[in-house]
């Protein structure tokens, strides 16, 4: 599909001379090139010979810009792909399937695999980067929003009202490793407990006696629900990492949330209304949404060879091709209409993507009733 | 490392369906491992990228997660603030 053409605003493409004369470039827009144009390299043999035809030389500056597209994609995305950043993302919590292809691979030979991915990716694959860009550049939204936000909602005010002093703050507070939230909450707990002990006698007192429609925050159906809930909660299981990063959050805002019961409210709250909506992308996301998608029987070869006897029959100019034609319409169209059917990205998204490709070549082979694929 | 042949590959993605059929994560990511440094430097890539993308989407889950938790726990604590100021207000903690 071409491109918006807004999206190459405010890149430079390079001539199609100045590529050829960097090595690496050469190699990055042949892989464009290809990809893009079937005759690429026929049309850059004529460019050697300068026979190229105004036609062949709008193909190519077309490429050449698309290429200038794909390198920035690249060059955004290994901006970010620092080793530090690379191996917070191969933690074995964080990615297995990362982990495993990274391990007693170092800094720099990590990175270099990495960024290697990334280009060849973004020659051939560029939507698959653009994912990865979209994702990085949400999470820095996300990590910025959340810096501005506490700053803006007064957490130094609220840590001030329960006894903790703003310039112990960022001291007392680390939340970089487990341990050191672990450390953060302890400390904090420890300097609010002095002064909780009435306040949280007044809210033992209020899960009896208090209005919470009369608060006039928008939370108040949260707060409602504290008081007539806490008392159901005791005991309710909570996944450790959450917990952990609940504990930073709480402990950092009031006393009385020290309460285990309050602090177990909001987590379930949290639980099943947020954690339970965050969607993934399309495809498969687990190993399990990947086992599901080849064992229904929709993606199995035989119900594909069902399909592509139906693109046969709905094909008019079919019976009048040779053998070859044909094959190459079901090595090429049929298969990429096929194809579509199980879409996403991402690891489990990919390996659903490799394994539904043998059961598609396998149901052209069954429907076309010879080796169209010649391994299938 | 040497790369694999036709053959070879074919195995790899007949040997890797059933074991995504009938085997488990662990021993489908392990066998990808076990393998990767003879695949064709272009599924090197996708599974590489593929690999890449997914954990940078999680990232984003999580930050996503811990935010949502962040508001939550700040309006949690206006309303508690506010209850602490009406219920000192009523002299109850006298």
């Amino acid at each position: 599909m071409p491109r918006n053409p807004r999206e190459y605003l405010g890149i430079e493409p390079k001539t199609i001379d100045e590529i050829l004369a960097d090595k690496r470039d050469a190699l990055g827009f042949g892989e464009t090139f290809k990809h893009m144009h079937p005759g690429a390299e026929e049309l850059l043999l004529r460019y050697a010979a300068h026979t190229q035809s105004q036609d062949d030389m709008t193909i190519m500056n077309n490429a050449a810009r698309e290429y200038a597209y794909r390198l920035k994609l690249f060059e955004d995305v290994t901006t970010r792909l620092k080793p530090e950043e690379i191996e917070l993302l191969s933690r074995r919590e964080r990615s297995q399937v990362l982990s495993d292809l990274m391990a007693h691979r170092k800094a720099p030979r990590a990175q270099e695999m990495v960024h290697n991915a990334v280009f060849h990716l973004a020659m051939e694959k560029p939507e698959l980067v653009q994912k990865m860009r979209a994702s990085f550049n949400e999470l820095d939204r996300l990590r910025a929003k959340r810096d501005y936000k506490t700053l803006q909602k007064g957490i130094w005010s609220l840590a001030e009202r329960n006894h903790v002093k703003v310039s112990e703050l960022n001291t007392l507070i680390n939340t970089g490793s487990l341990q050191g939230r672990e450390e953060s909450r302890e400390h904090l707990e420890q300097r609010i407990h002095e002064s909780a002990g009435r306040f949280r006698r007044a809210m033992d007192w209020t899960r009896n006696k208090f209005d919470a429609k009369r608060m006039p925050f928008s939370s108040r159906n949260l707060a409602r629900k504290m008081v007539s809930q806490a008392e159901e909660l005791k005991g309710l299981p909570i996944r450790g990492e959450i917990d952990s990063t609940l504990r930073d959050i709480v402990s950092h805002l009031d006393a009385a949330l020290t309460n285990p019961e309050w602090r177990e409210l909001i987590a379930k709250e949290t639980l099943t209304n947020k954690n339970a909506t965050l969607a993934r992308e399309g495809g498969p996301g687990t190993f399990e949404e990947t086992q599901q998608a080849m064992a229904n029987a929709e993606n199995k070869p035989a119900a594909i060879e069902q399909s592509v006897r139906r693109r046969i029959a709905a094909n008019p100019n079919f019976a009048s091709w040779n053998r070859a034609q044909q094959d190459d319409w079901l090595r090429n169209d049929v298969k990429q209409e096929e194809m579509k059917k199980q879409r996403g990205a991402g690891f489990w998204a990919w390996l659903a993507s490799v394994l539904f490709s043998q059961n598609v070549d396998k149901g052209i082979n069954a429907a076309a009733g010879h080796s169209v694929f010649a391994t299938a | 490392m040497k790369e694999m042949t036709t053959e070879e590959l074919d195995a790899f993605y007949r040997n890797l369906a059933e074991l995504t059929e009938k085997g488990s994560e662990e021993k489908v990511r392990g066998y990808i491992t076990e393998h990767y440094d003879r695949l064709p430097e272009k599924v090197q890539n996708e599974i590489l990228g593929n690999a890449l993308l997914t954990a940078i989407q999680d990232e984003v889950r999580e930050e996503k997660a811990v935010g949502e938790m962040f508001d939550e726990g700040l309006a949690a604590a206006e309303v508690l603030e506010k209850a602490k100021q009406e219920i000192q207000q009523e002299g109850l903690t006298k």
